[in-house]
């Protein structure tokens, strides 16, 4: 079992697995980006970069290639270990250990925010407030009922339900509803359009599958549900959710009518921004814009506070960062009210980048005093040994 | 097995299973599982919920299946000043998007349209319009020169630019990819609004359906106050909900819904010509061999807005700032058809149909309000150009007499 151990860790820590890996993921980043002729960003994150594996027809043959979550976690578990074994921990490594110590920290900083981060947008008119930011990718079917003020939902991800064409299914369930949905036709890329025949589609429409974008956020997407009550009480009621729809598709259930919706991924930050005003300077003569930023109105709870928000000064407060990320209309002609896009995300290691780069450099400082200890006490030496063999 | 069986056992029970058959029986099995998870249904637990959340969209009572996918408008979304048009057979209407008034799939191809689009202000200019269609098409600007040879045509009773285009469409942003596509447009700028009609795609079939466009782009024309949407086609809406999509719909007084209801006859001054006739308009008349003035004789359903409306509409075709109802009221009158038309006499800049802005420009006009329509006579055109023919404009207005019924 030792003997096993010790050949597991010496193959995990080997040079050639890092250089092995390191050309895989060289490999991996060519074939990424190259496939975004044919793909949306979006997507060649996911199949390539955020997968265990995946398949690239050659010349028809489909060949199996490691995905980037396999290889970056071979290489980090590559690193981990061999800086283990090679590790030497006297003091004079001291310095060298820190920086390894922050790197490891910048790392795992990454890892948590592609775990557990959610990233939007919100747009604000002038005078408007907002609370919720979209993804712009994402969509999700979102189940409200009851007390319109409650203000709480049921949400199902896309990726639980977007298999559901082609013949098969997904049936939604929670023991807070009185009724499971029934999820079928889930085209990606889609528009309604009026039935050509009766009995076709749902309700006199047709969901016609468009052909997915170059462009992901572009995609508009459309599936039928079937509202199926339990215990058998009232019929199953079925309807066409499309992600454009003007409002959600309201259906009763008993006493109770729920708005079920189909729409982009939302989130809730932990406090409401007013935008006040918006700002922009143009280069002369041109729509282009020169700087541009917004000034709004961070309400928490009872608490306002003002905050100027650009491109490089995000606004910051418990996890959520907004930067101002566009601007509209874009168009002179059009004369609507400004409005201020912002990019917002959650991630719960946000500053741990910043924080293990002051790691890194404590680290490289202490290195750097150790070698220069080290240095003078050398160079005092050889002086000593100098003047000695001079007087001798 | 056989061992544990007692003697009396039947010998089925007593003989085993064939090895190769247990073999089959498993696989059988398993492929059985692997097959029941691959289709059919598959049930998913909701675990996401959130509370707190804005209830910022809910379905109004009563709406139906069509209202929500935004097929119809509902009622306090229809603006004033929309648009009706003949929708040819075999056009399949599409949903509604900002800004896009109407549109529609070409021969079943999802990636040959046609649009109606309406943008609030006219400006820009006709050039910079062409320049992004063409640019929408892969090709290389155009200057002014060629811009003025382009073809015209009438768009919402005005002259309208005719453009043909082939090559490889890629969208306003990127989003498209269509090689050996066409592109057929028209577009017009009304005082309030730019109006573009396009239809591009697939070349063949853009080909196949021209006739088509241009009998739909000549339709189109202001519904009948009230009516809400178009015959034969689907109705107009409103902006959807959020700031990202697009302008609130302009209204659009005074232009143009159909010929007078009680005909006019007119005698053409010395020294000018009839031009052909054009929809929305009862006459078109200009000095022999003048290119760059015209007078106008046009007449539309009802008050088209009202007095304050059309003047102002006429001085923001000018360039120049609007004026409140007590400006009007000032403004001198002159005799018409038996009655007193408002005369409006300005000077200021206007964009011709070539996109090209005409200096020291002026405008004469008169607006006559009569019980069931309005009637418009305009002069435009270069200021010492409209100096000149205002004896053959006066000489129009004073010759014009209602039509003998028949």
């Amino acid at each position: 079992m030792r003997r096993f151990l010790r050949a597991v860790v010496k193959v995990l820590s080997s040079l050639r697995l890092a250089f092995a890996t390191f050309v895989l993921l060289l490999v991996l980043v060519f074939i990424g980006t190259w496939q975004q002729q044919y793909e949306s960003l979006f997507d060649v994150q996911g199949k390539y970069f955020s997968s265990w594996y995946f398949t690239l027809p050659i010349y028809g043959v489909p060949l199996l290639f490691p995905g980037g979550t396999l290889l970056l976690g071979l290489l980090a578990v590559n690193l981990l270990v061999g800086g283990i074994v090679r590790m030497r921990f006297r003091w004079k490594n001291a310095g060298v250990l820190v920086i390894h110590l922050g790197i490891v920290f910048l790392l795992t900083g990454s890892l948590v925010e592609y775990l557990l981060s959610d990233k939007g947008y919100m747009v604000l008119r002038e005078g408007q407030t907002g609370r919720t930011f979209q993804s712009h990718q994402e969509w999700e079917i979102s189940i409200a009922g009851g007390d319109p003020a409650h203000g709480r939902e049921l949400v199902i991800p896309d990726t639980r339900f977007s298999a559901a064409q082609g013949g098969r299914t997904r049936r939604l369930v929670s023991d807070a509803l009185p009724f499971d949905l029934v999820v079928e036709g889930y085209a990606r890329n889609s528009e309604p359009k009026p039935a050509d025949r009766a009995g076709e589609g749902e309700d006199g429409f047709v969901l016609e599958w468009k052909g997915d974008s170059i462009k992901a956020e572009a995609n508009v997407p459309g599936c039928f549900v079937t509202m199926v009550p339990k215990q058998g009480a009232g019929p199953k009621v079925r309807a066409l959710l499309w992600g454009e729809q003007r409002f959600p598709w309201a259906v009763r259930v008993g006493e109770e009518t729920w708005q079920i919706d189909l729409r982009r991924r939302t989130f809730l930050a932990p406090f409401a921004v007013r935008l006040e005003k918006f700002v922009r300077r143009l280069h002369p003569g041109t729509q282009m814009a020169a700087e541009f930023s917004s000034y709004v109105t961070k309400i928490d709870g009872g608490t306002t506070s003002q905050a100027h928000v650009t491109m490089n000064a995000p606004l910051r407060d418990q996890g959520v960062i907004m930067f101002q990320e566009g601007w509209g209309p874009q168009d002179p002609r059009d004369r609507s009210l400004p409005w201020s896009q912002f990019a917002v995300v959650r991630n719960p290691s946000d500053q741990w980048p910043k924080y293990a780069c002051i790691v890194i450099g404590l680290g490289m400082l202490i290195h750097f005093l150790i070698r220069l200890v080290k240095h003078l006490d050398t160079e005092a030496a050889r002086a000593a040994a100098k003047a000695k063999e001079a007087t001798a | 097995m056989r061992a544990m069986l007692p003697a009396s056992a039947p010998a089925s029970l007593a003989s085993p299973v064939p090895a190769a058959s247990r073999r089959i029986a498993l696989v059988a099995c398993l492929c059985a599982v692997a097959l029941a998870g691959c289709g059919g249904e598959k049930t998913v637990e909701i675990t996401d919920k959130r509370e707190d959340m804005p209830r910022d969209r809910t379905a109004p009572p009563g709406a139906t299946t069509a209202d929500r996918l935004g097929f119809r408008a509902t009622a306090e979304e229809t603006p004033r000043g929309d648009l009706a048009y003949d929708v040819p057979a075999g056009w399949e209407p599409l949903p509604p998007k900002p800004m896009r008034k109407a549109g529609f799939r070409l021969g079943g191809d999802p990636q040959t349209e046609c649009t109606l689009i309406t943008l609030p202000q006219a400006g820009g200019g006709m050039l910079a319009n062409v320049n992004r269609w063409r640019k929408q098409m892969s090709l290389e600007p155009i200057d002014e020169a060629a811009l003025a040879a382009l073809p015209k045509d009438t768009l919402l009773g005005r002259p309208a630019l005719l453009v043909d285009l082939e090559g490889r469409y890629v969208g306003m942003g990127g989003e498209a990819d269509v090689s050996g596509a066409k592109l057929v447009g028209m577009l017009t700028e009304l005082p309030a609004v730019s109006v573009f009609v396009k239809m591009v795609g697939n070349g063949k079939i853009v080909d196949a359906e021209r006739e088509h466009f241009l009998a739909f782009a000549r339709s189109v024309r202001m519904a009948a106050a009230g009516a809400g949407h178009a015959a034969g086609g689907p109705p107009p809406v409103g902006p959807s909900a959020g700031p990202s999509s697009g302008p609130d719909r302009p209204a659009a007084p005074g232009t143009g819904a159909g010929p007078a209801s009680v005909p006019v006859r007119f005698t053409v001054p010395e020294g000018f010509e009839q031009r052909p006739d054009r929809s929305m308009r009862l006459a078109t008349i200009a000095p022999k061999g003048a290119t760059d003035l015209e007078i106008v004789l046009s007449s539309f359903p009802g008050d088209v807005g009202g007095l304050v409306a059309n003047v102002n509409r006429w001085r923001d075709q000018m360039g120049l700032d609007r004026v409140e109802a007590a400006a009007v009221a000032a403004l001198p009158r002159r005799k018409m058809l038996g009655g007193e038309a408002v005369l409006v006499d300005l000077t200021g800049h206007y964009t011709d149909m070539q996109g090209k802005t005409v200096e020291g420009a002026k405008l004469v006009g008169l607006v006559f309000e009569r019980a069931e329509d309005t009637l418009f006579v305009k002069m435009t055109g270069p200021g010492p150009a409209v100096e000149a023919a205002r004896a053959g404009f006066d000489a129009f207005v004073a010759s014009l007499a209602p039509e003998a019924p028949k």
